[in-house]
Protein backbone atom coordinates (compact mmCIF):
# COMPACT_ATOMS: atom_id res chain seq x y z
CA UNK A 1 0.00 0.00 0.00
CA UNK A 2 0.85 3.76 0.11
CA UNK A 3 3.75 5.18 1.89
CA UNK A 4 2.29 6.76 5.23
CA UNK A 5 3.55 10.22 4.10
CA UNK A 6 1.54 10.02 0.86
CA UNK A 7 -1.28 9.23 2.50
CA UNK A 8 -2.48 13.17 2.65
CA UNK A 9 -3.44 13.66 -1.28
CA UNK A 10 -5.73 11.33 -0.85
CA UNK A 11 -8.48 13.19 1.04
CA UNK A 12 -7.52 16.28 -1.76
CA UNK A 13 -7.78 13.63 -5.03
CA UNK A 14 -11.37 12.53 -3.64
CA UNK A 15 -12.26 16.15 -3.19
CA UNK A 16 -11.33 18.03 -6.19
CA UNK A 17 -13.07 14.39 -8.47
CA UNK A 18 -16.40 14.92 -6.05
CA UNK A 19 -16.81 18.54 -7.63
CA UNK A 20 -18.06 17.10 -10.57
CA UNK A 21 -21.57 16.78 -10.63
CA UNK A 22 -23.16 13.99 -12.15
CA UNK A 23 -25.92 14.14 -14.00
CA UNK A 24 -28.49 10.86 -14.59
CA UNK A 25 -28.81 9.88 -17.41
CA UNK A 26 -32.19 7.52 -18.73
CA UNK A 27 -31.83 4.48 -20.72
CA UNK A 28 -32.87 5.57 -24.20
CA UNK A 29 -30.61 9.21 -24.04
CA UNK A 30 -27.82 6.50 -22.91
CA UNK A 31 -27.91 4.15 -25.45
CA UNK A 32 -28.67 6.90 -28.40
CA UNK A 33 -25.26 8.66 -27.25
CA UNK A 34 -23.47 5.16 -27.50
CA UNK A 35 -24.99 4.50 -30.78
CA UNK A 36 -23.98 8.50 -32.31
CA UNK A 37 -20.58 7.62 -31.08
CA UNK A 38 -20.08 4.19 -32.63
CA UNK A 39 -21.34 5.57 -35.81
CA UNK A 40 -19.14 8.76 -35.54
CA UNK A 41 -16.40 5.90 -35.60
CA UNK A 42 -17.30 4.00 -38.34
CA UNK A 43 -17.73 6.85 -40.79
CA UNK A 44 -13.63 8.10 -39.02
CA UNK A 45 -12.73 4.58 -39.83
CA UNK A 46 -14.30 4.70 -43.32
CA UNK A 47 -12.60 8.17 -44.13
CA UNK A 48 -8.94 6.63 -43.20
CA UNK A 49 -9.85 3.11 -45.22
CA UNK A 50 -10.50 5.61 -48.13
CA UNK A 51 -7.50 7.34 -47.15
CA UNK A 52 -5.29 4.34 -47.55
CA UNK A 53 -6.42 2.76 -50.48
CA UNK A 54 -6.32 5.99 -52.55
CA UNK A 55 -2.67 6.29 -51.21
CA UNK A 56 -2.49 2.62 -52.42
CA UNK A 57 -4.18 3.19 -55.25
CA UNK A 58 -1.93 6.40 -56.42
CA UNK A 59 1.54 4.10 -55.56
CA UNK A 60 0.42 1.34 -57.78
CA UNK A 61 -0.21 4.20 -60.56
CA UNK A 62 2.94 5.69 -60.06
CA UNK A 63 4.80 2.12 -60.29
CA UNK A 64 3.08 0.79 -63.12
CA UNK A 65 2.53 4.09 -65.31
CA UNK A 66 -1.17 3.55 -65.26
CA UNK A 67 -2.98 6.68 -65.43
CA UNK A 68 -2.27 10.12 -66.76
CA UNK A 69 0.66 11.45 -65.68
CA UNK A 70 2.45 8.61 -64.57
CA UNK A 71 6.05 9.42 -65.36
CA UNK A 72 8.89 8.21 -63.49
CA UNK A 73 9.74 10.71 -61.52
CA UNK A 74 6.21 12.52 -61.66
CA UNK A 75 3.71 11.98 -58.68
CA UNK A 76 0.61 11.78 -59.92
CA UNK A 77 -1.48 13.63 -57.78
CA UNK A 78 -5.07 12.71 -59.26
CA UNK A 79 -5.85 8.87 -60.10
CA UNK A 80 -8.24 8.49 -62.60
CA UNK A 81 -10.90 5.18 -61.63
CA UNK A 82 -11.45 4.97 -65.48
CA UNK A 83 -8.28 4.87 -66.39
CA UNK A 84 -6.87 2.40 -63.34
CA UNK A 85 -9.80 0.02 -64.15
CA UNK A 86 -10.05 0.28 -68.37
CA UNK A 87 -8.98 -2.01 -70.38
CA UNK A 88 -6.66 0.25 -72.13
CA UNK A 89 -2.77 -0.24 -72.12
CA UNK A 90 -0.91 1.03 -70.05
CA UNK A 91 0.25 4.19 -70.66
CA UNK A 92 -2.38 5.68 -72.43
CA UNK A 93 -5.88 6.96 -71.69
CA UNK A 94 -8.82 5.20 -72.87
CA UNK A 95 -10.51 6.79 -76.01
CA UNK A 96 -13.86 8.41 -75.04
CA UNK A 97 -16.99 6.78 -75.31
CA UNK A 98 -18.91 8.30 -78.42
CA UNK A 99 -22.28 7.28 -79.03
CA UNK B 1 -26.83 -6.78 -28.67
CA UNK B 2 -30.24 -8.56 -26.76
CA UNK B 3 -32.42 -7.34 -24.53
CA UNK B 4 -30.95 -8.40 -21.57
CA UNK B 5 -27.61 -7.75 -22.11
CA UNK B 6 -28.80 -4.19 -23.31
CA UNK B 7 -30.09 -4.41 -19.80
CA UNK B 8 -27.31 -5.48 -18.27
CA UNK B 9 -25.01 -2.55 -19.98
CA UNK B 10 -27.58 0.00 -18.50
CA UNK B 11 -27.65 -0.89 -15.12
CA UNK B 12 -23.63 -1.22 -15.21
CA UNK B 13 -23.08 2.63 -16.52
CA UNK B 14 -25.64 4.05 -14.39
CA UNK B 15 -23.88 2.34 -11.83
CA UNK B 16 -20.50 3.55 -12.81
CA UNK B 17 -20.68 6.18 -14.96
CA UNK B 18 -20.08 8.93 -12.04
CA UNK B 19 -17.06 7.12 -10.64
CA UNK B 20 -15.80 6.85 -14.49
CA UNK B 21 -16.73 10.22 -14.93
CA UNK B 22 -14.44 11.69 -11.81
CA UNK B 23 -11.44 9.21 -12.85
CA UNK B 24 -11.53 10.54 -15.82
CA UNK B 25 -11.70 14.19 -14.76
CA UNK B 26 -8.34 13.33 -12.54
CA UNK B 27 -6.59 12.15 -15.56
CA UNK B 28 -7.34 14.61 -18.00
CA UNK B 29 -8.41 17.62 -15.77
CA UNK B 30 -11.08 19.27 -17.92
CA UNK B 31 -15.03 18.28 -17.79
CA UNK B 32 -15.60 18.21 -21.10
CA UNK B 33 -12.72 16.07 -22.06
CA UNK B 34 -14.13 13.80 -19.14
CA UNK B 35 -16.98 13.53 -20.75
CA UNK B 36 -15.54 13.09 -24.10
CA UNK B 37 -13.41 10.19 -22.83
CA UNK B 38 -15.97 8.39 -21.24
CA UNK B 39 -18.02 8.15 -23.90
CA UNK B 40 -15.92 6.74 -25.76
CA UNK B 41 -15.00 4.26 -22.68
CA UNK B 42 -18.70 3.80 -22.81
CA UNK B 43 -19.25 3.06 -26.17
CA UNK B 44 -15.83 0.36 -26.44
CA UNK B 45 -17.87 -1.29 -23.56
CA UNK B 46 -20.74 -1.58 -25.31
CA UNK B 47 -19.61 -3.33 -28.24
CA UNK B 48 -17.60 -5.53 -26.35
CA UNK B 49 -19.70 -5.91 -23.56
CA UNK B 50 -19.89 -9.75 -24.01
CA UNK B 51 -16.50 -9.67 -23.19
CA UNK B 52 -16.80 -7.43 -20.11
CA UNK B 53 -19.57 -9.68 -18.85
CA UNK B 54 -17.68 -12.70 -19.14
CA UNK B 55 -14.72 -11.39 -17.08
CA UNK B 56 -14.48 -11.44 -13.60
CA UNK B 57 -13.97 -8.29 -12.84
CA UNK B 58 -15.81 -6.11 -15.35
CA UNK B 59 -15.11 -2.87 -13.13
CA UNK B 60 -11.52 -3.23 -13.40
CA UNK B 61 -12.01 -4.53 -17.52
CA UNK B 62 -13.80 -0.92 -18.08
CA UNK B 63 -11.34 0.81 -15.88
CA UNK B 64 -7.99 -0.69 -18.16
CA UNK B 65 -10.47 0.67 -21.14
CA UNK B 66 -10.56 4.14 -19.92
CA UNK B 67 -6.62 4.05 -19.36
CA UNK B 68 -5.84 2.98 -22.80
CA UNK B 69 -7.93 4.88 -23.91
CA UNK B 70 -6.81 7.94 -22.33
CA UNK B 71 -3.21 6.63 -23.35
CA UNK B 72 -4.88 6.76 -27.14
CA UNK B 73 -5.86 10.10 -26.51
CA UNK B 74 -2.49 11.87 -25.89
CA UNK B 75 -0.90 9.87 -28.80
CA UNK B 76 -3.51 10.95 -31.12
CA UNK B 77 -3.81 14.20 -30.14
CA UNK B 78 -1.38 16.02 -28.49
CA UNK B 79 -2.13 19.35 -29.12
CA UNK B 80 -6.16 18.51 -27.65
CA UNK B 81 -4.94 19.57 -24.03
CA UNK B 82 -4.26 22.91 -23.25
CA UNK B 83 -3.16 24.14 -19.65
CA UNK B 84 -3.34 27.03 -18.61
CA UNK B 85 -2.07 29.03 -15.38
CA UNK B 86 -6.03 29.44 -14.24
CA UNK B 87 -8.57 26.71 -14.53
CA UNK B 88 -12.49 27.95 -14.93
CA UNK B 89 -14.16 26.63 -11.70
CA UNK B 90 -17.32 28.29 -12.58
CA UNK B 91 -18.87 27.78 -8.80
CA UNK B 92 -16.23 28.92 -6.97
CA UNK B 93 -15.49 31.63 -9.22
CA UNK B 94 -19.03 32.77 -8.07
CA UNK B 95 -18.70 32.35 -4.70
CA UNK B 96 -15.39 34.65 -4.95
CA UNK B 97 -12.85 32.26 -4.20
CA UNK B 98 -11.18 32.02 -7.37
CA UNK B 99 -8.23 29.91 -5.54
CA UNK B 100 -10.39 27.36 -4.52
CA UNK B 101 -8.40 24.16 -4.02
CA UNK B 102 -10.06 22.24 -6.19
CA UNK B 103 -8.56 24.52 -9.09
CA UNK B 104 -4.89 24.03 -7.44
CA UNK B 105 -5.24 20.00 -7.23
CA UNK B 106 -6.36 19.90 -10.92
CA UNK B 107 -3.54 22.11 -11.72
CA UNK B 108 -1.05 20.24 -9.51
CA UNK B 109 -2.27 17.05 -11.15
CA UNK B 110 -1.95 18.36 -14.56
CA UNK B 111 1.93 19.51 -14.09
CA UNK B 112 2.64 15.50 -13.99
CA UNK B 113 3.85 13.54 -16.68
CA UNK B 114 0.90 11.11 -17.95
CA UNK B 115 1.98 8.31 -16.88
CA UNK B 116 2.93 9.73 -13.07
CA UNK B 117 -0.47 11.48 -13.31
CA UNK B 118 -2.18 7.97 -13.84
CA UNK B 119 -0.05 6.08 -11.57
CA UNK B 120 -1.24 8.78 -8.68
CA UNK B 121 -4.95 8.15 -9.69
CA UNK B 122 -4.67 4.82 -9.41
CA UNK B 123 -3.04 4.23 -6.29
CA UNK B 124 -4.18 7.17 -4.27
CA UNK B 125 -8.45 7.63 -5.95
CA UNK B 126 -8.98 4.15 -6.92
CA UNK B 127 -6.66 2.86 -3.75
CA UNK B 128 -5.39 0.30 -6.22
CA UNK B 129 -2.07 -1.71 -4.88
CA UNK B 130 0.94 -1.17 -7.02
CA UNK B 131 0.85 -4.96 -8.47
CA UNK B 132 -2.32 -3.78 -9.93
CA UNK B 133 -1.47 -0.49 -11.13
CA UNK B 134 1.66 -1.83 -12.99
CA UNK B 135 -0.24 -4.07 -14.61
CA UNK B 136 -2.98 -1.82 -15.79
CA UNK B 137 0.04 0.54 -16.99
CA UNK B 138 1.65 -2.31 -18.31
CA UNK B 139 5.03 -1.03 -16.84
CA UNK B 140 6.70 -2.61 -13.67
CA UNK B 141 6.21 -2.42 -10.03
CA UNK B 142 9.57 -0.87 -9.82
CA UNK B 143 8.36 1.70 -12.56
CA UNK B 144 5.09 2.38 -10.71
CA UNK B 145 6.82 3.21 -7.39
CA UNK B 146 9.56 5.41 -9.52
CA UNK B 147 6.22 7.43 -11.12
CA UNK B 148 4.50 7.26 -7.93
CA UNK B 149 7.50 8.76 -5.59
CA UNK B 150 8.55 11.36 -8.70
CA UNK B 151 4.87 12.50 -9.18
CA UNK B 152 5.10 13.25 -5.00
CA UNK B 153 7.84 14.86 -4.89
CA UNK B 154 6.32 17.43 -7.53
CA UNK B 155 3.24 17.31 -5.75
CA UNK B 156 4.94 18.48 -2.28
CA UNK B 157 6.05 21.35 -4.37
CA UNK B 158 3.07 22.88 -4.24
CA UNK B 159 2.47 24.78 -0.97
CA UNK B 160 -1.03 25.08 -0.94
CA UNK B 161 -2.10 22.02 -1.30
CA UNK B 162 -0.17 21.52 2.29
CA UNK B 163 -1.47 24.33 4.09
CA UNK B 164 -3.87 24.46 6.79
CA UNK B 165 -6.12 26.52 4.93
CA UNK B 166 -6.91 24.00 2.07
CA UNK B 167 -7.82 21.45 4.31
CA UNK B 168 -9.79 23.74 6.49
CA UNK B 169 -11.49 24.77 3.35
CA UNK B 170 -12.41 21.42 2.47
CA UNK B 171 -13.55 20.34 5.47
CA UNK B 172 -16.04 23.13 5.59
CA UNK B 173 -17.37 22.16 1.68
CA UNK B 174 -17.38 18.45 3.18
CA UNK B 175 -19.81 19.67 6.23
CA UNK B 176 -22.10 21.64 3.98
Amino acid sequence: MAETDDEWIRPLLSWAADKIEVEAVGRDELIAAGRARLARRRVLAGTALTAVLAFALGGYAIAEGVGGGGRPGHVAVTVSATAATSSAAPGTLPAPAVS
Amino acid sequence: MDRVSEQEYCDFVTARRGGLLREAYLLVGDVHLAEDLVQTVLAKVYVAWHRVRASEAPEAYVRRVLINTNISRHRRRRVAEVLTDALPDAADVAAGRSEAPSSTVVEALMSLSRRQRTAIVLRFWDDLPESAVAELMGCSVGSVRTHTARAMARLRAYPELRQPTTVTTMQETCER
